[in-house]
């Protein structure tokens, strides 16, 4: 237990207040101090990220094994993990270990070819699904959805140049309703998010809140 | 005998010109010698003097202020750089983060120093071979003068830094002088010379321009221990519903009843963030409870300590319930580490497992309504939960509950109903009462012009 739980809670505590005092302390010991941690979190992260690997072959591993459904799509991610990893070892034309190329190698063409238009196919579905949601949204069933809707319909027209050829009180009303209604709330939620974190802060700091440590903190 | 008149003219006509030329440009004056000092910049790291004196007593576009530098050696040799400053520009009140918002400040002329600028460290070279002398070694040399290149780089950086802070620590020497451009007139002592003031850069223990933020820090954190306290000897505080959290049962229940999986979706932000740590204190709940009731959770990691948290964190949750045998670690997997790569892969599994319950708590970016959509054609009912108000908007239409802002903080403790969590919650609303209050005053204060009390909540 003391393993397990006292010596990380008072690893916490001493970090979090040094992190709190760092944040009023202008002195280079405290820069150091700062990067310091940054660097044991980089080094940290990289430890973890054979962790993530390794999590993430054995269960598509386990799946092919199984022969789950979709157990296809995890023996591509062997195909696109190997492909990746060879083209990232050769690194033609310097070779393993050697410096990585300005014009780019395998490796390169593989990222900007394959991985960065399919993200942008992914990303570029997000207007569909803007456009479903808000059809859910916007039906006017009652008072509140009923004022969404207007709201909506007001700042969607305001932002569009046909609003303000016809008068320039729309973009102006589109204004007012993002600048202050908008606005007022977004900073509420802020308020009560900066309180929470606070108080979340706190809970873990003076080892209220353990569940983070494994277990119901009970 | 003739010429006097012409001659009497052209004289009359210089004076008057004299004259005009003279209302249009008055005489400069030097600022109060005594107003002009040189200090060590308060609540810094050392870097920089400031520098500051009163106006002169006529100022205009045309008139500039001449500040004047110079280290110990050049002082000697009478050697200053220098840096001219418009008179109409450069006040004291410019930097609140360092001197507060008094009206005074407005009235001091003021600039910043940072001797190593004027006196750089120098780089030294570090040898680096040639791209074709590179090429001519084998590759485990390369990769061997590859980090010692990178290891003396980063030295030299260090080495440098160090060195600023050196230089800035030495004495300086400054003096001061004003011109129209014509005439240049330094501030002077009783005797005539020009005046010197001199001064170093050192670093300080504490920034004042925080001063608020701590003290606002340390009462609200005095008002949410004290709640915390208080909740040990009356553990009946009242917490108002919230409806996302009430419904956590249900929608466990559910996904028991019609046999399918419980999916839980951290978010984007890493082990650092109080999103992810609040995600993971609801993820110990929802997967205790799932435990109980024998259903299978799905946790969707996309960062690798995240996942080794929330492993440990299901296992021990499994262990709990008294079930440790049915924790499957495939359950709580990395799906990927790219933002829209995670999106297909979480919204694949969606679709193909057709899960009854999804959980998406934490922090979010473009692909909240793309996983919040994706759930909700499958039919799943839906908890959301994030502290990024620009995501809100996708999940309340998308999601069956949406646990906005410090809500997310609050879930471990309504869940739990233990007393010292519950303490802090009430403490928060209180904090919260606390600046809904500030804020009306302070909005009625600053419409009357005055603002101090705006002064008082400036954050730098």
């Amino acid at each position: 237990m003391f393993y397990k739980r006292t010596i990380p809670l008072i690893i916490v505590f001493v970090t979090g207040l040094l992190a709190f005092v760092h944040e009023f302390v202008p002195h280079p010991i405290s820069a150091a101090f700062r990067e310091e941690m940054t660097t044991w979190f980089r080094i940290i992260g990289g430890f973890g990220m054979f962790i993530g690997v390794y999590s993430l072959l054995h269960m598509h591993t386990m799946r092919v094994r199984r022969q789950q459904a979709g157990w296809g799509y995890s023996a591509f991610v062997f195909l696109g993990a190997a492909a990746m990893i060879v083209a990232g070892i050769v690194n033609e034309p310097h070779g393993p270990l050697g410096p990585a190329p300005e014009d780019g190698t395998m490796f390169d063409w593989f990222y900007m070819n394959v991985q960065v238009p399919c993200g942008a196919t992914i990303f570029s579905l997000l207007a569909f699904f803007m456009a479903s949601a808000a059809f859910r949204t916007f039906r006017a069933r009652n008072i509140e959805a009923a004022l969404l809707l207007v709201a909506a319909v007001i700042v969607m027209f305001g932002r569009v140049p046909l609003s303000a050829m016809i008068s320039d009180a729309f973009p102006r009303a589109a204004d007012v309703l993002l600048e202050c209604p908008n606005l007022a709330a977004k900073r509420g939620i802020l308020l009560g998010v900066s309180l929470g974190a606070i108080s979340q802060s706190l809970r873990i700091l003076f080892g209220i809140e353990r569940t983070y440590m494994g277990g119901g903190g009970d | 005998m003739r010429r006097p008149l012409p001659l009497l003219l052209l004289a009359a006509a210089l004076c008057a010109a004299r004259l005009a030329s003279a209302a249009e440009h008055p005489p400069i004056s030097t600022p109060y010698a005594a107003s002009f000092r040189a200090y060590d910049r308060p609540s810094d790291d050392g870097n920089a003097i400031g520098v500051e004196w009163a106006p002169a007593e006529v100022e205009g576009p045309t008139i500039q202020y001449i500040v004047e530098v110079a280290s110990e050696e050049d002082y000697q040799a009478g050697k200053f750089h220098t840096r001219r400053v418009p008179s109409l520009s450069a006040f004291k009140s410019d930097h609140p983060e360092y001197y507060g918002s008094a009206k005074s400040l407005r009235n001091i002329h003021y600039i910043m120093v940072e001797p190593a600028k004027y006196y750089p460290p120098q780089p030294r070279r570090i040898e680096e071979p040639t791209k074709e002398e590179q090429e001519k070694l084998s590759a485990t040399a390369r990769a061997r003068l590859q980090a010692r290149l990178a290891y003396e780089k980063k030295k030299e950086r260090e080495r440098l830094m160090a060195e600023r802070r050196r230089i800035n620590g030495q004495t300086y020497y400054f003096r001061l002088a004003i011109t129209d451009g014509r005439k240049t007139l330094y501030v002077a002592k009783p005797d005539g010379q020009p005046k010197v003031v001199t001064a170093s850069g050192r670093p300080n223990y504490f920034k004042w321009g925080k001063a608020n933020n701590l003290v606002f820090s340390i009462l609200f954190c005095a008002i949410v221990l004290g709640f915390i306290h208080a909740a040990r000897k009356n553990p009946n505080l009242f917490i108002r519903k919230i409806a996302g959290l009430e419904a956590v049962d249900e929608a466990i229940g559910r996904a028991t009843e019609m046999g399918r999986p419980v999916y839980f979706v951290h978010g984007l932000a890493d082990m650092g963030s109080l999103s992810t740590i609040a995600a993971v204190n609801i993820l110990a709940r929802v997967a205790r409870r799932a435990a109980e009731y024998d259903t299978r959770v799905r946790v969707m990691n996309n960062d690798p300590i995240v996942l080794a948290v929330s492993q440990e964190v299901v296992k021990q949750a499994y262990t709990e319930a008294g079930r440790p045998d049915a924790y499957n670690p495939d359950d709580v997997a990395l799906v990927a580490a790219d933002q829209f790569s995670y999106v297909a892969a979480v919204g694949g599994l969606m679709v193909r497992e057709q899960p009854a319950t999804i959980f998406l708590v934490g922090y979010f970016y473009a692909e909240s309504l793309l996983l919040a959509e994706t759930g909700a054609s499958t039919g799943a009912i839906q908890i959301a939960g994030t502290d990024s108000y620009t995501q809100l908007p996708f999940f309340i239409p998308t999601c069956d509950y949406t646990l906005m802002g410090e809500e997310l903080y609050a879930a471990s403790a309504y869940l739990s109903r233990e007393p010292r969590l519950l303490g802090s919650l009430r403490g928060q609303d209180v904090g919260k009462a606390f600046l809904m209050a500030a804020a009306v005053v302070g909005t009625i204060l600053s419409t009357a012009g005055v603002d101090w009390i705006r002064n008082l909540f400036l954050a730098f």
